[in-house]
């Protein structure tokens, strides 16, 4: 479990703050995603959970443990894997992940096997240089898992994949969750945010503008209407019902030769628009 | 052990892919034919010519001339030295930038034509062969300065990779990642050293002693080079920093060629005691004299600064970074 409480941050220590009054928790063995547009503060709240930006006001707690008093052995039960895929160019993909193995002193994963399930086998002895962006992506998501770390940060880790290597991803995502990791999942992308994440929180300027379950955001923000295409003169039409007056949606459906019924729930993209005001994909 | 023995792979690895490491192994070739085939063993290193006008007092051991004019003509086309005497028996010397000392001597040793004067060298050794004179100069500062170069190259490319961000998020410690980068350039920058003299004087030195200086040369180098990169973030300004450094740390080089001008600041310079150890285990007693305090000092200092600086900028953890 992470716990984030009160957290702000100022990058020009005049006051201007990137973010302020971030608290959550992550459950183990949960996923968290963090969504919000570019600049909203994503990468800086995940840079103070691992220590790679200073923790200026706030607390943050690995279960029991401050951030502030980690030491570097700590680092064998956490994973990262950054939004800007960063491997060493000149090592081929085994070997990047051979290296970093050699780093932990707790047990790794074979990085073939690993490369495989990342759909890298066959290129895991060209030199990453030759790696174009999704499969460096796919490489520092490798990199992140190599350790089986008890918390994983995830920025983006299906941003520049195709449908087909994004879906491997995401069932790898969802096992690290079974076997218990506690997973922070940054990033602008809701439908991915929809399908894997048990908790979203909505970042947008800095501050958590709504945080819940994205089914309990979507009871709580979004609306129950239903849309019912008929045939009339030949053609289809369109209606709309509000499901908390079923009454006319009934009637309607006696008195017409209904064709489709839609759900109309919102997605988070549209929750979000409506709860901060700003596009997701800004 | 794994981890260090990891990184020294990697580091080697990445090394062996760096068109730098290259350029420098080809200059090492450059070096051992140059000195080997092109530098002569031996110059002829004539007596000056010494000329004189009005100076009945040297005019027995000097070339006599008829005019002042005449006098200078010679001084200036012959590089010759020049005594140039006037009516009330004072006497000027004309040359070319000579020192005092050089003067004084040549001098004497005219005063002393007729009982010469004796001399004796405090510490006898076999004259240097004049191609193998400047190899200490050439090891110290190509061998033992490739810590200093490539391992400033390995960490910039770690830096603009992006790679530093993911190590500081693994349990690498800097001292682990300081202790590999001194171990990968400690065995280049011996191998390096011990090629260069292996190929040019031959293997009848006191290696002992050799692999000892070049190993604790390199790794000083090594640690200075790592410090020193710390606040850069691209080779630009980097390359013109460390090239000034450099430069300051060549200055030692003209200590070695003129004994004379060695002021205690030259003597402090962290290339000082390696070209001298070299001097004294290629050429003189074959155990380097005097340099230990200078090298312990310089090991004392360039140690915490290394790994404060590694830690401030590479490996902070817990929000404490610089």
């Amino acid at each position: 479990m992470i716990r984030v409480q009160h957290v702000y941050h100022d990058y020009e220590g005049k006051g201007h703050y990137a973010v302020a009054d971030i608290s959550f928790v992550a459950e183990s063995g949960k996923i968290f995603g963090f969504l919000g547009p570019s600049g909203a503060g994503k990468s800086t709240v995940q840079n103070i959970m691992t220590g790679l930006l200073p923790l200026q006001k706030g607390e943050v707690f690995y279960d029991e443990l401050s951030v502030r008093h980690v030491k570097t052995a700590f680092f064998n039960r956490v994973g990262v894997s950054f939004e800007q895929p960063n491997v060493y160019t000149a090592l081929t993909g085994y070997e990047n992940l051979a290296y970093f193995a050699a780093q932990f002193s707790v047990p790794t994963l074979d990085p073939m096997k690993l490369l495989d399930r990342v759909g890298l086998r066959d290129s895991a002895h060209k030199k990453a240089s030759e790696y174009s962006k999704g499969m460096k992506q796919r490489l520092t998501l490798a990199r992140a898992l190599i350790n089986q770390g008890d918390y994983l940060f995830l920025d983006e880790p299906t941003s520049g994949l195709d449908p087909a290597t994004s879906v491997l991803v995401r069932e790898l995502i969802r096992e690290q969750a079974k076997r218990g990791a506690t997973i922070f999942l940054t990033t602008h992308n809701m439908e991915l945010a929809d399908s894997l994440c048990d908790t979203v929180a909505f970042l947008s300027e800095g501050k958590i503008r709504a945080m819940d379950t994205p089914n309990a955001l979507k009871l709580t923000y979004g609306t129950s209407q239903v849309r019912v295409t008929v045939r009339k003169d030949g053609r289809e039409e369109d209606s709309f019902f509000d499901l908390r007056q079923p009454q006319a949606f009934h009637e309607f459906l006696k008195e017409n030769n209904v064709l489709k019924v839609h759900s109309m729930e919102a997605t988070l993209e549209e929750i979000f628009l409506r709860v901060t005001g700003k596009e997701l994909k800004s | 052990m794994k981890a260090i023995g990891a990184l020294v792979l990697q580091d080697l690895k990445r090394l062996l892919k760096n068109a730098l490491f290259w350029v420098v192994s080809v200059t090492l070739v450059l070096i051992v034919l140059l000195v080997q085939f092109v530098f002569p063993k031996s110059v002829s290193m004539d007596a000056p010519l010494l000329v004189s006008f009005q100076a009945p007092s040297y005019s027995t051991m000097t070339r006599v001339v008829d005019s002042e004019a005449a006098l200078r003509k010679v001084v200036a086309e012959e590089q010759a030295i020049g005594f140039l005497g006037d009516a009330e028996g004072n006497l000027a010397i004309l040359h070319h930038g000579l020192s005092e000392k050089t003067i004084a001597s040549v001098l004497l040793t005219l005063q002393h034509q007729q009982a010469p004067v004796r001399s004796e060298v405090l510490q006898p050794q076999e004259p240097i062969p004049f191609n193998l004179h400047w190899l200490p100069v050439l090891i110290s500062f190509e061998a033992l300065v490739l810590g200093f170069i490539l391992s400033g190259t390995l960490m910039l490319s770690e830096k603009q990779e992006g790679t530093v961000r993911a190590m500081r998020i693994s349990p690498l410690s800097e001292g682990r990642y300081i202790i590999a980068k001194m171990i990968l350039f400690v065995f280049i920058g011996s191998s390096y050293a011990g090629l260069m003299a292996l190929f040019t004087v031959g293997p009848w030195i006191n290696w002992v002693a050799f692999l000892l200086v070049s190993a604790l040369g390199s790794a000083l180098f090594a640690l200075i080079g790592l410090a020193v990169t710390t606040p850069f973030r691209d080779m630009n300004s980097w390359f013109f920093s460390t090239a000034l450094l450099l430069s300051v740390n060549m200055l030692s080089a003209l200590g070695y060629s003129n004994p004379s001008i060695q002021p205690w600041w030259m003597r402090m310079l962290p290339s000082y005691p390696f070209l001298m150890s070299y001097d004294d285990i290629l050429f003189g007693s074959g155990w380097p004299q005097g340099v230990w305090l200078t090298i312990g000092l310089w090991m004392l200092v360039a140690i915490p600064v290394a790994l404060l600086a590694v830690r401030r900028v590479f490996f902070a953890k817990g929000g404490v970074w610089a």
